[in-house]
């Protein structure tokens, strides 16, 4: 099987403090480490074991953004990926999703794929409409929300998360999963993978060699606007009510004065 | 008489001494080859130093004497057995010869008495240790068949050769040939046997006793008393680099294979550990995980080995009980040692002072580790995100590393990469915990505070500081280690830095001890060494009027044991006017809090917590105030009062933070902005 893998580099979760520039409604991504995307490592988790219990698939995982995003390529490749693609071109910057599912899903297209692995949606972006989006493009179908999946005679048998526990799904290849966050523990990279990542091949693409104009994708192609970005109220700390007999008749009280009762 | 009798009785015995000579040297052979096909180390040079050790360790049997009964008992029979070889040599020789002497000792009385008197002795000792096994039952000595063989051969050896010695002279009378002390005892009672009885009693005794030594000849290879062959090489070929230098894996960027997966990885000095191994246990009372409950055992790990070797070598250790199935295929991780061992260490070194044959217990686990990170890339959880940040952050926490100075905002310190063109005469190097964990922040202001008031010119890197890679090297990440030690050293040469001073003594160990591997030779001391030459000279003033509580003073292990400064923050507590109440354990057998070994950034899953078992150590002494000199120990110490709701009783506070507290107001105002 061809496996492919959506993967992206994000500013690392655990650290960035989130500066937005009122100007351009970005981020500010100066002195931010970046890393790849922890929702894609879990994906790539799963596309790995699939891949291993099989014993012959390759993996090869695909990323748009700037040059250095290969660092996050060469993680996911020192994860254990077979290969890498980076779509990287100046005009693609700006993208909204439908900007990026078109390169994505044009890059794809030309390497090739039996089933495409995504994140749910990405770490920085959230906007968790790039899978759907690539599967239409392509024509394939979605299945989203997968935390664990079997492929056996060309049909995938997998488990959706869903409010009440999970359903079970079946679908013929070629068809896109999103896999769910937090549905496997992405692997540390053992030093013979690091050191092999140096020398596995990762093939650039720009816009020209993906057939697509400028106006498909990047900034001008955008036509989804951030009207204004805002940063999470802080959470204000709670009150303790300690009971002395009366806590029944304070906390009605508290909660007449929030205007709950 | 000869005791051989005829020609047949001696070409017996050369038959018998021939087929045990060779079935001895078989086995070695066997053995020796497979140890000569472990991996390169370099154990020469500093003869010095390893006559030295073996002087005190091997001859004076000085490890043997922290426990003084066993250790009497184990000099006499150590020395009686050298002692009594020379006679096995002489009554070989007497049956092989039919009545041949040594020149000059061989029948003279002295001698012969000097023997009797020994094997004597020894017996004594020898039923001392059964005694010790069968009723003080010390709980880390677990007793195998092995031992009873052991104790039960050369004591019946011993009694034998008396009860020999005492049948002829009651057969021949105790003059002349046969003169000996035991004759003169036994020969008397003996002769009631009649000549005829007490000839075959003196034959059959001889041969018996001749019987136990060639037997047991040919045992020792497949016994833990193989030790004594074996440790005497051991302890002169321990290393004799700094005790805190872990191997570094040289071009790790092209090895074969990491760390030790397979006991044939492991170095020819490791299997000769392995080999040396007496069992005696020391290292497993010493262990703060087994004491803890954890699943590791310092022994357990060395026999381990041992058995996994001489698998590999197609011999079998005999007298043991031994339930697993140990075939050659059998994995070394996974196999015979448990992922949870390896990962219950601390690397505090307990095991490698306690042990009287010098054995190396903490770079096989850490070679271990290794093989479990860089190969197989099995670790707990927890590790994931220590490795990661380190390597984006470089440190453990996932903190940014943009941050790592924030802790000295409004202090005026001098940072190193602002000033190019002022040097300063010491580096602060401050540590990540120092730099980003509220606690031990406080401690990184108070040495600064300390500094400034001694005027020491001193600087800080800032931003460019990282981390030293200790806790990445000790959980098994070499290669994360590598690239942290890279940075580092680098930065410190750039900067020209000669002298540091810090309050981490993991971070001092490893600038000290193993940046050294790359290149990086600096003078670091620990801020209580600093101190308490500050407060020698008389450059550190300190306020008087102490109050009465009483200190303890919890030894870190990185410097105890890693770095044998016991004395610098004895000295510190003195200088602030108090004396330190020991505790139980101390200095170099303090017991471990827990956190070394990047064990301080992992979860204490199974057992008692290992800071709680010291924290009890703490409050015997009823000390109020808890002196300490490392980050880690402090962090665990927090966590363990916090957590047993001893905040009333005790307090930790850094040696630093202690003398803050006591610096004049003058310098104090001047140098405090905090
Ligand atoms: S280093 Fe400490 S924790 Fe590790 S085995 Fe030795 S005594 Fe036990
Ligand atoms: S390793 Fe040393 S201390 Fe531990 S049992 Fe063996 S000889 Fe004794």
């Amino acid at each position: 099987m061809r496996i492919l893998v959506c993967v992206k580099q994000v500013p690392d979760p655990n650290t960035v403090v989130y500066q937005i520039d009122p100007g351009t409604k970005r981020l500010v991504r100066d002195g931010v480490t970046n890393v790849l995307d922890p929702g894609a490592e879990v994906a790539l988790e799963a596309a790995l074991q699939l891949a291993e219990r099989d014993g012959e698939s390759t993996v090869t995982v695909v990323a748009m953004g700037p040059e250095d995003a290969e660092d996050a390529i060469r993680r996911a490749l020192a994860m254990g990926a077979h290969d890498g693609a980076l779509i990287t071109d100046d005009a693609l910057a700006g993208s909204d999703a439908l900007g990026t599912a078109k390169a994505l899903a044009a890059a794809i297209g030309q390497i090739g794929f039996d089933i495409i692995f995504c994140a749910t949606e990405s770490t920085d972006g959230y906007s968790g409409m790039v899978p759907g989006m690539v599967a239409e493009l392509l024509g394939i179908p979605h299945l989203s929300f997968i935390r664990s999946l079997e492929v056996r005679d060309g049909v995938l048998t997998g488990q959706r998360v869903i409010a009440l526990g999970y359903q079970t799904v079946q679908c013929p290849l070629p068809l896109l999963v999103a896999i769910a966050s937090g549905s496997h523990e992405a692997r540390y990279p053992a030093l013979k993978g690091i050191m092999a990542a140096k020398r596995k091949k990762v093939e650039e693409y720009t816009l020209a060699d993906l057939d697509l104009d400028p106006d498909d994708a990047g900034e001008a192609g955008a036509r989804e606007r951030v009207l204004e970005l805002l940063p999470v109220e802080e959470r204000q700390a709670g009150v303790i009510v300690e009971d002395n007999g009366d806590g029944a008749a304070r906390i009605a009280e508290l909660l007449r004065q929030r205007g709950v009762l | 008489m000869s005791p051989t009798i005829n020609i047949a009785g001696q070409l017996l015995l050369l038959a018998l001494i021939i087929g045990a000579g060779a079935l001895f040297a078989v086995r070695t052979a066997r053995l020796y080859r497979i140890m000569m096909a472990g991996a390169p180390t370099t154990r020469r040079g500093d003869e010095g130093t390893r006559l030295r050790r073996f002087a005190t360790m091997v001859l004076g049997q000085s490890k043997m004497f922290e426990k003084p009964a066993i250790g009497v008992a184990h000099f006499l029979i150590f020395w009686g057995f050298l002692l009594l070889t020379v006679s096995v040599v002489q009554i070989m020789l007497e049956g092989l010869l039919g009545g041949f002497s040594l020149p000059a000792i061989g029948r003279a009385r002295w001698f012969i008495a000097a023997n009797d008197i020994i094997a004597a002795l020894v017996i004594v000792s020898l039923l001392y240790a059964a005694y010790r096994r069968l009723r003080v039952r010390p709980w880390h000595l677990t007793t195998q068949l092995d031992a009873w063989i052991i104790l039960g051969a050369i004591g019946a050896h011993l009694t034998a050769l008396l009860l020999a010695e005492g049948f002829a002279a009651a057969a021949f009378g105790n003059e002349g040939y046969h003169w000996s002390l035991a004759g003169a005892a036994l020969g008397g009672p003996l002769a009631a046997l009649g000549p005829t009885g007490a000839r075959i009693g003196y034959v059959a005794f001889w041969w018996v006793h001749v019987l136990l030594i060639l037997g047991l000849v040919t045992y020792i290879p497949l016994s833990k008393h193989f030790h004594i062959i074996t440790s005497p090489l051991n302890v002169y070929f321990r290393s004799t680099r700094p005790k805190g230098e872990l191997p570094k894996i040289e071009n790790i960027e092209e090895a074969e294979h990491f760390g030790v997966g397979q006991v044939q990885q492991f170095t020819w000095k490791d299997i000769l550990d392995g080999y040396a191994c007496t069992e005696c246990g020391r290292c497993t009372a010493a262990c703060p995980a087994t004491l803890t409950g954890k699943p590791l055992d310092p022994k357990k790990i060395i026999v381990d080995t041992r058995l996994a070797t001489y698998a590999q070598a197609g011999v079998r250790m005999l007298g043991r009980r031994e339930t697993r199935a140990i075939t050659p295929e059998t994995p070394l991780i996974g196999g015979l040692i448990g992922d949870d061992e390896l990962w219950s260490c601390t690397t505090c070194m307990a095991c490698i002072e306690a042990c009287p044959v010098a054995i190396e217990h903490v770079p096989k686990i850490v070679d271990m580790r290794r093989n479990l990170v860089l190969e197989e890339t099995r670790f707990p959880p927890e590790l994931t995100k220590v490795f990661n940040s380190l390597e984006r952050n470089s440190n453990p926490f996932g903190l940014r590393a943009r941050t790592r100075a924030d802790w000295a905002k409004g202090l005026g310190l001098t940072i190193l990469g602002e000033r190019p063109d002022e040097p300063v005469d010491v580096l602060y190097w401050v540590g990540c915990y120092g730099s980003f964990d509220e606690r031990n922040v406080r401690v990184a202001r108070a040495l600064s505070r300390v500094l400034r008031a001694a005027g020491i010119n001193f600087g800080i890197l800032g931003v460019e500081e990282g981390c030293t890679g200790d806790p990445a090297r000790r959980a098994g990440n070499e290669y994360l280690y590598q690239v942290l030690a890279q940075g580092n050293v680098e930065t410190l040469q750039g900067y020209g830095v000669k002298k540091i001073v810090t309050a981490c003594p993991h971070c001092m160990n490893t600038i000290k001890n193993e940046y050294p591997q790359f290149g990086g030779d600096f003078e670091v001391v620990h801020h209580s060494q600093f101190i308490a030459d500050l407060l020698k000279s008389g450059r550190l003033k300190l306020d008087g009027g102490l109050d009465k509580r009483a200190i303890t003073f919890h030894d870190p292990c990185y410097l105890g044991r890693y770095n044998d400064v016991y004395d610098a923050p004895r000295e510190v507590v003195n200088g602030l006017g108090a004396e330190v109440t020991e505790m139980r354990r101390s200095r170099n057998k303090a017991l471990c809090c827990g956190g070394g070994g990047a064990r301080a950034l992992m979860e204490e899953r199974i057992g008692k917590k290992m800071s709680h078992n010291r924290l009890d150590d703490v409050l015997e002494t009823g000390c109020g105030t808890l002196a300490a000199g490392c980050p880690f120990c402090i962090t665990m110490f927090e966590d363990a009062i916090g957590s047993t709701g001893n905040a009333e009783r005790v307090q930790v506070e850094d040696l630093a933070e202690l003398v803050a507290a006591r610096l004049p107001k003058e310098s104090a105002g001047a140098a405090a902005a905090d």
